[in-house]
């Protein structure tokens, strides 16, 4: 048996933060709260959601239970919630989620979860640089070299952290100094990524958020999103693309 | 400066005058008021207008028209042009939803369409259209007429899965799936596809000839791509190499997941870049592609060949395909060059290398313009797996 209440903030993010990169996925529902994680089909980006015990008003489970939920369906009906509304999630057979929010009661077949794509291993990366950012201002940063690329490069070294785009004729340059980095610890790296997926992931976030992006040399990137006033945590870890030097 | 105000002095910077050559063998084609001639067969719908288009059979005035309307069997620049400049166009002006009133006028454009043999064709001729029009997805045009009673003398002989598919109510891009699987080419399919023989019957349309070449090689390249996406990597690197009309191929298929990536390379006095080179790229995921390609109908051209290629040996590969368009390509052929260009490079026997690096390095080697040019527009997408076991 589960039983949640979040509010609907907080669903939105979930489910927004995986539908990023896969319409299914687990849901586990532990002792410590919830978490998700999923990788995408073409395996070059993965999501890993947690919701700490402490952000739900309510949260009730008689023992730790995954459950397989239809992502895409249930971020469009929290698309209907509003932000500070609460909103009630319960699992009482194997079968149906039941989202209950004001007077609607929803109710979803649940998956399978062994139907779903495997769950990626969390990996443990050594990055060097370390940069944390208003999400507001990353976002601003990526929206705008969608405009002229298809994929950015990023680039810390002493100076500060850097955001690279080149179109034909035009190029792009966001930077920002240690001064006006939340954090920084000047560490060197560079890798290029995809501006496709960047942005998809920007969309869990906005201003005053805040940004951990952990970078190396033509190697994945994490970005670390802490959201709704940090009762979301949604991590991202993005593959490079190389260039042919 | 025009073409007009050039009249073929090469003003332009090209090799050859696209027009001069294609006047020439115009000059030879005689045309009475009547025509009672075959089509391949073969029918154009035009986009001017649209969506009342002028639509109607290629007619061979005086060659094989089997052999005008196979691409795969061309040879050179004059060659086509001379083939499809003696092809007449014959036009009636309708609106592209009139398919779907299925009247004895609509069916017969579409019985005629369908034919695996030349139809003969009888019409009479109320005016000729001496306009020389090249463009880069469509292939070179002749004369075009404006007709009146056009009737088929024969009846035409119709594959009977096409007929199925006819009469059922698939969404198009199963029908097209459906009877590219059967193994139907995808020139034969663009010509149904643009007759409006395919899709739920009630909306069906007519669709522009130039538009139904791009709309059949982008839905069966997505609808390949969900099939390989499930495949082994390649074992090793390979290198293909191939050339015709003045297009250079190189495609590299690498041991990763499925990536692909076209880079154009026109060089100076090729057709569409008279003055300099240009140089272009697009590339995409296994994801489907949502917005239309910068390279244009080229691009969804490269990319069907290189999926067939790796659905055939059913696996996928990361790949990266080079373009290189030389000043030989005076006057653009459309975009079956870049089809069959790719298509017959993958039927050669490749290079095999042990990395990336090495097999680019020697793809580089063929390719005429400078490298520090162009291969700033080469990467790869790497996968998470490639740097843990996720």
């Amino acid at each position: 048996m589960i039983d949640v209440i979040m509010t609907g903030e907080v669903l939105k993010t979930v489910t927004r933060a995986v539908v990023a990169l896969v319409s299914e996925a687990r849901m586990h529902f532990l002792e410590k709260g919830l978490h998700s994680r999923a990788v995408d089909p073409a395996n070059v980006a993965m999501v890993i959601v947690d919701v700490p015990r402490d952000s739900f008003e309510v949260y009730n489970i008689d023992e730790e239970k995954t459950v397989g939920v239809d992502m895409d369906r249930v971020f469009d009906i929290s698309k209907s919630i509003s932000a500070k509304d609460l909103v009630e999630l319960s699992v009482q057979d194997e079968s149906t989620l039941r989202i209950k929010f004001g007077s609607v009661e929803y109710k979803v077949a649940l998956i399978d979860p062994s139907a779903i794509r495997k769950e990626p291993k969390i990996p443990e990366l050594e990055l060097p640089a370390k940069i944390v950012i208003d999400a507001g201002e990353f976002k601003k940063a990526i929206a705008a070299a969608d405009k002229i690329s298809d994929h950015v490069v990023f680039k810390s070294d002493r100076d500060g952290f850097k955001i690279e785009a080149r179109g034909d004729v035009d190029s792009i340059m966001f930077q920002m100094s240690e001064t006006e980095l939340i954090e920084f610890n000047g560490g060197e790296a560079r890798s290029m990524f995809s501006v496709d997926y960047l942005k998809e992931f920007c969309k869990v976030a906005g201003s005053g958020d805040l940004l951990t992006i952990h970078l190396g040399t033509n190697y994945p990137v994490r970005l670390v999103f802490e959201l709704v006033g940090g009762k979301t945590r949604v991590e991202y870890i993005l593959a490079p693309r190389i260039e042919a030097e | 400066m025009k073409c007009a105000e050039c009249k073929g002095n090469l003003l332009c910077g090209r090799s050859k005058c696209p027009l001069v050559e294609k006047y020439r063998f115009l000059r030879s084609i005689r045309i009475d008021n009547k025509i009672l001639d075959p089509s391949p067969p073969s029918i154009f719908v035009g986009r001017i207008g649209y969506p009342k288009v002028y639509v109607g059979p290629l007619v061979a005035i005086n060659t094989d028209p089997v052999y005008a309307d196979s691409p795969w069997l061309w040879k050179s620049i004059e060659e086509v042009i001379e083939l499809r400049t003696s092809m007449l166009r014959t036009s009636t002006r309708m609106r592209v939803e009139d398919v779907r009133e299925e009247n004895r006028r609509i069916v017969e454009l579409q019985e005629l369409t369908a034919s695996v043999k030349p139809v003969d064709i009888e019409a009479e001729i109320r005016k000729i259209v001496k306009r020389a029009e090249f463009d880069d997805v469509v292939q070179p045009m002749g004369y075009s007429a404006i007709v009146e009673k056009l009737t088929i003398t024969e009846n035409p002989k119709i594959p009977e899965k096409v007929e199925k598919v006819y009469y059922d109510d698939l969404k198009s891009h199963e029908a097209l799936k459906l009877l590219y699987n059967h193994g139907f080419s995808t020139y034969y399919l663009q010509k149904i596809f643009s007759a409006g023989m395919l899709g739920e019957r009630q909306s069906r349309k007519l669709v522009p000839t130039r538009w139904s070449i791009t709309a059949v090689h982008s839905i069966l390249g997505e609808k390949i791509k969900r099939e390989i996406a499930e495949f082994e990597v390649i074992d090793s690197t390979m290198v293909f190499s191939f050339e015709h009309f003045g297009n250079h191929f190189e495609i590299i298929l690498s041991p990763e997941r499925y990536f692909f990536q076209l880079i154009e390379i026109w060089q100076r006095k090729s057709f569409w870049s008279p003055r300099e080179d240009w140089i272009g790229a697009d590339g995409e995921d296994i994801r489907p592609k949502k917005t239309y390609s910068n390279l244009s109908g080229g691009y969804y051209a490269a990319r069907l060949p290189v999926l067939e290629h790796l659905r055939r040996i059913r696996r996928q590969a990361s790949i990266l395909v080079i373009r290189e368009i030389k000043p030989t390509y005076y006057a653009p052929l459309g975009v079956w060059v870049v089809e069959e260009g790719v298509r017959k490079a993958l039927n050669t026997k490749p290079e095999i290398f042990s990395s990336f690096k090495e097999a680019f390095e020697s793809a580089t080697l063929r390719i005429e313009t400078d490298r520090r040019r162009w291969q700033h527009y080469v990467f790869r997408q790497t996968t998470l797996e490639s740097f843990f076991n996720s």
